[in-house]
């Protein structure tokens, strides 16, 4: 059952420590941040749980802060972002934590979805992120460089060349290819 | 080559993915943990579990002024605050939480000043023993609770029981000296 309160309302609502209130903000916002989640980490998705759960306990306890100068997805998004970079950091530190969980494409998805998630899934991360901030999510180069401490120019070849790296992978003759 | 910096086909990709159904029970459960969530049911509950903590805090008090030997309160008057309902009627439906809090709040404030001694909220039941026939039944179960305070007179007391969140919500304080024997 969809709840008709807008989310102004729902956020004022999870502040006062309403359940309702959360449940009907997760269940709206939720599959969003997720999706956002999965696609950073190449479809890991113990990572992707626990960055989604992280980002929510964040969220939430940073909700006094919230004053509405963007709306709450992009918010939360932000914040989802900012966990799933965390996430990838340590992995890249840990040379064991790129192979300890595979990566599960939907199985469930036609199948042009399917062979994208995948391309972009076994990018290395560093490409991956650029290309799934500015590709899918629609983010600037000024503002990848901000979120990745990098500069714009950085985030521009990095793009171009996890563009190039998608488009090998979806025109090459597979089919065994799963990262 | 030309083509090759076009974007990626994003619009195949579904904006939304479900999250394992678990993860929201989970997430819950930490929020709750964290005292940043109250499911409806249980509000009544974390409102008396308020009020335990603040018996026990105005308990531990006690304990410790009593380590501490002659204190103020042995020295100084004591008056009991008799909280009764007031005769401006409820607004609306109480917020049991938040009266605890203030409850709490202003009993922390004046213990800390050394005035509370003891407090507690009474049932709203009553047995009723011995001649009551003067008496009609409203009058006993009328008294909500009490607060044992020391203050240095009646007019600190008095004053004492103007500020506390029973007289700001609309109720009725009876100040009574304890008569103490010379």
């Amino acid at each position: 059952v969809s709840d008709s309160r807008d989310d102004h309302d729902l956020v004022e609502g999870v502040r006062r420590g309403s359940e309702a209130a959360f449940a009907a903000l997760y269940r709206r916002h939720a599959p969003r941040a997720y999706a956002v989640a999965l696609r950073m980490l190449g479809w890991r998705r113990t990572d992707a749980d626990d960055v989604t759960q992280e980002a929510w306990l964040r969220a939430v306890r940073s909700m006094p802060g919230f004053r509405g100068a963007s709306s709450f997805p992009t918010w939360l998004t932000g914040i989802t972002i900012r966990c799933a970079l965390e996430r990838l950091r340590v992995r890249t530190a840990d040379p064991l934590g790129d192979v300890d969980e595979p990566s599960s494409a939907p199985a469930q998805a036609p199948e042009v979805q399917v062979d994208v998630e995948r391309a972009i899934a076994a990018l290395a991360p560093g490409f991956r992120t650029v290309l799934v901030l500015h590709d899918v999510e629609g983010f600037t180069h000024a503002e990848i460089a901000a979120l990745l401490g990098i500069d714009a120019g950085t985030s521009k070849s990095q793009l171009s060349r996890a563009r190039q790296k998608v488009r090998a992978r979806l025109t090459a003759p597979l089919p065994e290819a799963m990262p | 080559m030309n083509d090759d910096d076009s974007p990626i086909p994003s619009d195949v990709l579904p904006r939304d993915v479900a999250p394992p159904a678990h993860l929201e029970s989970t997430i819950r459960a930490r929020l709750t943990e964290e005292d940043l969530l109250r499911p409806p049911r249980q509000q009544w509950r974390t409102a008396f579990a308020a009020a335990a903590v603040f018996a026990v805090g105005v308990a531990t008090g006690i304990a410790w002024r009593s380590d501490e030997g002659p204190s103020q309160a042995d020295s100084t008057p004591r008056f009991l605050l008799l909280l009764y309902p007031g005769t401006r009627p409820p607004g609306g439906a109480p917020d049991e939480a938040r009266a605890v809090r203030e409850y709490a709040a202003w009993a922390a404030a004046e213990r800390a000043r050394g005035r509370v001694v003891t407090g507690e909220r009474l049932a709203a039941n009553a047995l009723v023993v011995g001649d009551d026939s003067r008496r009609s039944e409203s009058d006993d179960t009328a008294l909500q609770g009490f607060f044992l305070i020391s203050a240095r007179s009646a007019d600190e007391a008095g004053r004492v029981a103007a500020a506390s969140p029973h007289v700001r919500d609309g109720g009725r304080v009876i100040v009574r000296p304890i008569d103490t024997p010379r």
